[in-house]
């Protein structure tokens, strides 16, 4: 401290600056303070950082989730009445007592395995069909058969694949058109296979974020039904469907339009943020667990051959 | 700090003056804006998420409703889908569908969704019609959906095909009847459609009708008679696509469409009146049929009109007091006239078609459209006029519709 000549016969006593109870009592409440400021600070960027990380992760699980539901229930739409015509065609079995399969363009595919065929079935990757418009581009006429006779930006209904898998513990998801809508071969690979260069494949969700343990897509339930009365096979009830007691598809009926089949499906997704395989079963830090039931809303026609 | 003299007091120099305070809460009000906008922005994207995620889910609910509404209106007898055609006249459903936002923010009220319908025709030509349902709410979030559907009419496609059809036996025709199938010239018509078995009371049943068509009146001739035989037995399944059981329980929700018991008295008139043009359907000239009516009479009270035509199925045979009713030439409220089809059949036990029908006293019976006896045809000897439908222009179409049916493969979401 500095005292002007003039005034030293002030004495400092009134102003002696701050006692030491007084300095450590300050210290002590500015520590408070500056304490709870930061705490405050730390655990507000905290939460904030948690509810962020939080809906990143549920949003990359909870995207493709809603969009495979959404896709199961739009799969197996033709388009035009024409269309569904046409289309009925590819599913006529191949001899006058076969019954036809499910077309060029299943509605749904379990794997490389194909349509799921019985109740119970359950696959990792998961194909789904429905048309779509695809606005043709330059090139696309040698492509598709429907872009030939149109201009380029024309749009076109053409069958589109969606594919869902889980890979290496990530989320992959695919839309194309579908290989079998193409003159020639496909130029990339969306079957359940595909790996490299040419998979069509991408990542929906990031290791880093979260870790998903299981993504399976159950068959629940499917009913068979002659396309031509709704009688259910396996149900025999009042004529005419007193004779329906086989759940064999060649039971279908034995006109042209053979057989509808309803099916039902369940989308099962476990995901947390350890980075450790098969801890679902218990409670694994940041766990996210669904379980959504899918069912299209077109049924599945499927047209018995011509005798 | 630092002690000054002015005016002989001592004054106390403080350089920062709080300016070190006024920093660090600067600071620290700063670092805490921040930690509080990371996470008031984290919550509000997940706020909007939600909220977008649930209008999404709402408007597809309200579109889905929409268009099970149009189905439903479509069902309607006497609403075409060409009068709310997509979207030029999309129709709005009456109530909006209304989802509860309860203690949101201290705000409890509903999301409403307006709900509209229309229809579209098959650009390939083909009878399948395009049912497209919408929901939007009012901050313009919305989903369309559609569907393409078949109509199932009452009648089956061949069910007007001739004008008079008999599942068993015709004969003794010693009247004059007046039965038209023939639209222009040529062979592509039948008259008669009959059974082939014998039925028991008819030990034979005869191949030779006599005159079935007496000419109706001063300018038209006699036609050629061209009989079908069919297979015979209950025609129910010809003529209807859905079950007794089916029409019994919902004919009451049908319009122009009647279910009448013949045991019990008199057949009653319908409401609806029309004018017979029958005269106009051969081309002109006055006296169709000169023993009953002349063109251009209104008919107060009949079953039917062209644009409307009915269904009238009578339980047992009506007998003379029944459909000889009518005095004088029919005209007014007097005798039976029917527009659309009349199917008779024993009043129990139906299905086994062991009716017999005796028409003797048929006399002011006008039919436009078919007659079905699901039985024997008996002493078909008074005057009764039959006039096929399509000699009339009525079709099938034209009648009530029994239910919506959803294409499968045809459901989709509008848009994309």
């Amino acid at each position: 401290m500095h005292l002007d000549k003039g005034c030293r016969h002030f004495v400092l006593g009134r102003f002696a600056g701050f006692s030491l109870t007084e300095l450590m009592i300050t210290i002590a409440i500015g520590s408070f303070i500056a304490l709870a400021g930061s705490t405050f600070y730390v655990t507000t960027v905290g939460s904030g950082k948690d509810i962020f990380d939080s809906a990143k992760r549920t949003e990359q699980l909870y995207a493709p989730i809603t969009s495979l539901s959404n896709d199961i229930r739009r799969a197996g739409f033709r388009g035009l009445p024409s269309a569904l015509t046409a289309y009925l065609v590819t599913t006529q079995g191949s001899g006058a007592s076969t019954t036809g399969d499910e077309g060029d363009f299943p509605a749904v595919e379990f794997g490389t395995t194909g349509v799921p065929s019985s109740v119970g079935a359950t696959a990792e990757c998961v194909l789904v069909s429905y048309v779509r418009d695809h606005n043709c581009v330059s090139g696309d006429a040698s492509n598709f058969t429907a872009c030939a006779s149109v201009a380029v930006g024309v749009a076109v209904p053409l069958h589109h694949r969606f594919g869902y898998r889980l890979q290496s513990h990530v989320l992959e998801a695919t839309v194309v058109v579908h290989p079998n809508e193409y003159s020639a071969s496909a130029p990339s690979n969306s079957g359940c296979d595909a790996s490299g260069a040419s998979s069509a494949w991408v990542p929906v969700t990031k290791l880093s974020d979260v870790f998903v343990d299981t993504f399976t897509v159950h068959l629940v339930d499917q009913d068979s039904a002659d396309g031509d009365n709704g009688c259910v096979l396996g149900t025999v009830g009042a004529s005419p469907c007193d004779t329906y007691g086989s759940t064999s598809l060649t039971d279908c009926g034995t006109t042209s339009l053979s057989c509808r089949i309803d099916r039902l499906y369940k989308i099962t997704l476990c995901a947390y943020s350890e980075n450790t395989d098969g801890l679902c079963g218990g409670s694994p830090e940041n766990k996210i667990y669904t379980e959504i039931f899918a069912k299209p809303r077109n049924a599945v026609l499927i047209q018995k051959a011509a005798s | 700090m630092k002690l000054s003299c002015r005016n002989g007091s001592p004054q106390l120099i403080y350089p920062q003056q709080g300016a070190y305070t006024i920093f660090f809460v600067a600071i620290l009000g700063l670092l805490t804006l921040l930690a509080v906008r990371s996470m008031t922005t984290s919550t509000a994207d997940s706020v909007r998420l939600t909220t977008n995620t649930h209008s999404s889910t709402e408007a597809f609910l309200a579109a889905e409703e929409a268009m099970a509404s149009g189905m439903e209106w479509l069902a309607v007898a006497g609403n075409t889908y060409t009068s709310a055609l997509w979207p030029s006249s999309a129709r709005q459903v009456g109530s909006p569908m209304s989802f509860p936002v309860v203690n949101m923010g201290g705000v409890s009220g509903n999301r409403d969704y307006t709900m509209s319908f229309g229809f579209e025709t098959d650009p390939g030509g083909g009878s399948l019609i395009k049912v497209v349902g919408r929901g939007v709410n009012g901050l313009g979030q919305s989903a369309t959906v559609s569907q393409w559907v078949s109509l199932n009419t009452l009648l089956q496609p061949t069910a007007l095909d001739a004008p008079l059809m008999i599942s068993g036996c015709l004969s003794n025709v010693t009247g004059t009847p007046d039965i038209f199938s023939q639209k222009n010239s040529g062979t592509d018509y039948v008259t008669v459609s009959r059974g082939s078995t014998y039925s028991a009371s008819n030990s034979n049943c005869p191949t030779s009708y006599g005159t079935l068509n007496n000419g109706g009146g001063s300018t038209q001739s006699a036609e050629a008679i061209n009989v079908v035989v069919n297979s015979g037995g209950d025609l129910w399944n010809q003529i209807f696509t859905e079950t007794r059981d089916w029409f019994e329980a919902n004919v009451d929700n049908l319009a122009n469409v009647h279910l009448i018991d013949a045991t019990s008295g008199d057949v009653p008139f319908g409401s609806n009146g029309f004018t017979w043009s029958a005269l106009s359907l051969f081309g002109g000239g006055t006296g169709f049929n000169n023993q009953a009516i002349n063109n251009g009479d209104w008919f107060g009270s009949s079953y039917g009109t062209v644009s409307d035509p009915a269904i009238v199925v009578i339980r047992g045979c009506p007998g003379n007091d029944m459909l000889k009713k009518a005095s004088g030439n029919g005209v007014g409220s007097n005798g039976y006239k029917f527009v659309g089809l009349v199917f008779i059949e024993a009043a129990s036990n139906p299905e086994a078609a062991t009716l017999e029908c005796d028409a003797k006293q048929w006399q002011r019976l006008k039919v436009l459209g078919t007659l079905v006896i699901n039985g024997d045809m008996t002493k078909l000897g008074s005057t009764p006029e039959i006039i096929s439908a399509e000699r009339g222009g009525i079709t099938t179409s034209a009648f009530p519709v029994s239910g919506v049916y959803a294409s499968a493969g045809s459901w989709t979401i509008q848009g994309d």
